[in-house]
């Protein structure tokens, strides 16, 4: 049994957006998958939500099914890049989420909630 | 006629163009067989997680002249294990990409063969020709003595990040 896809497979697996919620507070909403192929639209996502006003910047990864290290690679560089004071919040129950936010080096894994509110209620 | 059993096991190989957009479909053809096997959802996910990075770094690292290189995937599934080949056309691994993050550390990349090693039962990686990932997962249910995973490495529930300086 052996196959060679020759054929450009199918369109990428995660849909995506960055809104203002409230003044200072970003939200990125993700459904999907963020691996290799899609991180470049899951970096870009995440990089709208770095505004010199950002105070909070909230990554809603509830509708994400899967993330490799490349996706999880990119949260660790936006959270070095955020405003002086501003906090990241991340919302997940994916425990492989977790695990992979952990081995980056994220952890008190801590603001990541289970319930967006929590994450959007927490202080900045 | 004896059942010696040899329907219960399956194997069989995928070659994919060294594309990202091709790893996605590496991870549903694994996912699926997977599925046909008595690995617990969890077991199943860490084995996507592991497949997933192993064919990330052929794609990134193991393929020098790109969409030319080819990434090789070997499957063999029996009804208690998975053992996944991972075979590209790079020079391997450097030491320092073999390591783990050190504590309280903050990588943005570069530990995705700590990844393989944190959630497979055993990850083998050679050098043939090209890089070779092979990575192993057992059903761990029933396996006496066998810890959960994870238990013990996240503590899910509210808390903070450090806030950047």
């Amino acid at each position: 049994m052996r196959k060679m896809l020759k054929t450009r497979p199918r369109s990428p697996l995660l849909e995506v957006r960055t809104w203002e919620r409230e003044e200072g507070t970003y939200l990125v909403e993700c459904s999907g998958e963020v691996d290799i192929e899609t991180a470049p639209r899951f970096r870009a996502a995440l990089d709208e939500g770095l505004r010199p006003g950002t105070r909070r910047l909230v990554l809603d990864l509830r509708r994400v099914n899967f993330i490799d290290s490349v996706g999880v690679g990119h949260i660790v560089a936006v959270y070095k890049r955020l405003p002086p004071g501003a906090r990241l919040r991340i919302c997940t129950r994916n425990q492989h989420i977790r695990l992979l936010l952990e081995i980056a080096g994220l952890n008190g894994l801590s603001s990541v909630h289970d319930e967006l509110d929590d994450a959007l209620q927490a202080p900045a | 006629m004896n059942d010696c059993g040899v329907n219960r096991y399956r194997w069989g190989r995928l070659d994919i163009p060294s594309r990202p957009e091709c790893v996605p479909v590496v991870r549903h053809a694994i996912a699926r067989l997977a599925q046909q096997t008595s690995l617990s959802a969890e077991e199943r996910g860490d084995l996507d997680l592991a497949v997933t990075e192993a064919c990330a770094n052929a794609v990134r690292h193991g393929s020098p002249q790109r969409e030319r290189n080819t990434v090789c995937v070997a499957y063999f599934a029996g009804p208690d294990a998975v053992l996944v080949e991972i075979r590209d056309q790079g020079g391997g691994f450097s030491a320092a990409a073999k390591a783990p993050p050190a504590a309280g550390e903050l990588r943005d990349g570069g530990y995705g063969i700590h990844i393989m090693r944190q959630v497979m039962d055993d990850v083998e990686i050679a050098w043939q020709g090209g890089t070779v990932v092979r990575l192993l997962k057992r059903r761990r249910q029933g396996r006496p003595g066998a810890p959960a995973r994870g238990a013990t490495l996240v503590a899910p529930g509210p808390g903070r990040l450090p806030v950047p300086a």
